[in-house]
């Protein structure tokens, strides 16, 4: 497991890691870095250099979670991620992976079952997905603004109430995948199912470090604020 | 079992309506002819299951295709031409259908036509569940709590869970509307009389 240091060129990182590429856009980083480290680019763009590492860090390795580092981030800051990763993944990867699944489908002259069954399961998840992010954007991310801002606690609402309703939105994902591998052998083309496929476990990954940031980060957090405003 | 639907209709666009109707709620393959003398092409075929939409259907023509129905499990659904104003069915067909059919009642015919043999078949597959916990499974994706599946089932609740530890487990799906994929692929549901779509 690698962990990245500020000091490391940037151009290693993503060398390493491709995957982290839209991460970076989500900084607001673009390409054409040179060879300048983190730090300088961190600096240019205006980031907070620790906060961008423990993104980084925490996306590139599953286990490496410095909770108590990022507990020192703003919950102004954590939202402004959040946010852009919702964005990217109604901008980017489910139009992306719509039009793998349509293509997908097309691409079997069969007109199999098992792939129309997929395409209703999709379709459905994907409307939970909308309501959950919905929900984040429309409640719970203006509620903790609002905290942080104001300094005073909401008179019916905390953020325990939203505890309980987030719901897992990867779990289905990895359903998908299941069915779409052990049990669903139509005559598609394979190499479109396998772009599908491999969106999807990128898309479920990213999911999960983005609710793992919410659960365990932000939560918290907003759950400390509350408490100090209600002495 | 193979099978197959063919449309023989002497109109493009019936053709092509009923294919777009019928292509994506079945396994099967569709075939399309103009005339009925075209189905002359396919009397070898052996085993298979088929069901054969007709333009107005009559004793004589089905008699041309006597080994056709020998050897494959033929279902015949006339389609009436509206002017031919016949009332009744021919006795030795499934179903009639006009121009009036709606697309879900004409899913639901052919959908009979195919059922028996699936019904047969049922056993062979998704042969990873003991039988109890296909029972369980097809409880679960018809939206059944817990409480109400053991009622049925007259087991404790306690059973219900570990029945469907064991079937996540086995499965590796977790989420109610992947296991009803799950149980509609190995046809542990009967989507004759339901729409998957209000399932999932
Ligand atoms: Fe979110
Ligand atoms: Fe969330």
């Amino acid at each position: 497991m690698e962990i990245f240091k500020k000091n490391d060129k940037l151009y290693h990182i993503i060398d390493h890691n491709y995957h982290l590429l839209p991460v970076l856009n989500r900084f607001g980083i673009n390409l054409g870095f040179r060879d300048k480290t983190v730090e300088e680019i961190c600096l240019e763009h205006n980031i907070n250099t620790g906060f961008f590492m423990a993104i980084v860090n925490t996306y590139h390795n599953e286990e490496y979670f410095p909770r108590n580092e990022l507990l020192t981030f703003s919950p102004l800051e954590i939202i402004s991620y959040l946010r852009k990763t919702h964005s990217y993944y109604f901008s980017y990867t489910i139009p992306k992976l719509d039009d793998l699944l349509n293509r997908l489908i097309a691409s079997s002259p069969s007109d199999f079952k098992g792939l129309q069954m997929v395409d209703v399961f999709y379709k459905k998840y994907k409307k939970e997905l909308r309501q959950h992010i919905d929900h984040e954007e429309e409640k719970v991310f203006p509620y903790v603004i609002n905290l942080v801002k104001t300094q005073q606690p909401d008179s019916e609402y905390t953020i325990r109430n939203f505890e309980e309703e987030h719901s897992n939105v990867e779990e289905k994902l990895n359903d998908l995948k299941h069915l779409l591998i052990k049990y669903i052998t139509p005559d598609y083309d394979e190499n479109i199912c396998n772009d599908f496929l491999i969106t999807l476990s990128l898309f479920e990954k990213d999911l999960e470090d983005h609710a793992r940031i919410e659960d365990k980060i932000l939560m918290p957090l907003t759950i400390e604020i509350e408490n100090k405003l209600l002495k | 079992m193979n099978r197959k639907i063919f449309i023989i209709h002497s109109s493009e666009i019936i053709r092509k309506g009923i294919n777009a109707i019928l292509r994506s709620y079945f396994n099967a393959e569709i075939i399309m002819l103009e005339k009925t003398e075209e189905l002359k092409a396919f009397c070898e075929l052996k085993g298979q299951e088929i069901v054969i939409i007709g333009e107005n259907i009559t004793a004589t023509k089905i008699n041309n295709y006597k080994l056709l129905q020998t050897n494959n499990e033929v279902k015949w659904i006339d389609f009436i031409n509206e002017k031919e104003d016949r009332d009744e069915p021919l006795p030795f067909c499934k179903f009639y259908i006009t121009t009036q059919t709606g697309a879900v009642q004409l899913q639901k015919m052919v959908s009979r036509c195919l059922n028996k043999t699936r019904k047969q078949t049922q056993n062979n597959e998704s042969e990873e569940l003991s039988v109890r916990e296909k029972e369980v499974l097809k409880l679960v994706a018809l939206g059944h709590s817990n409480k109400v599946i053991a009622e049925k089932l007259f087991i404790s609740i306690h059973t219900v869970i570990s029945h469907r530890k064991n079937i996540t487990e086995k499965t590796g799906i977790k989420s109610i509307s992947g296991l009803t994929v799950y149980a509609i692929l190995n046809n542990l549901i009967d989507t004759e009389n339901i729409n998957p779509e209000d399932l999932i």
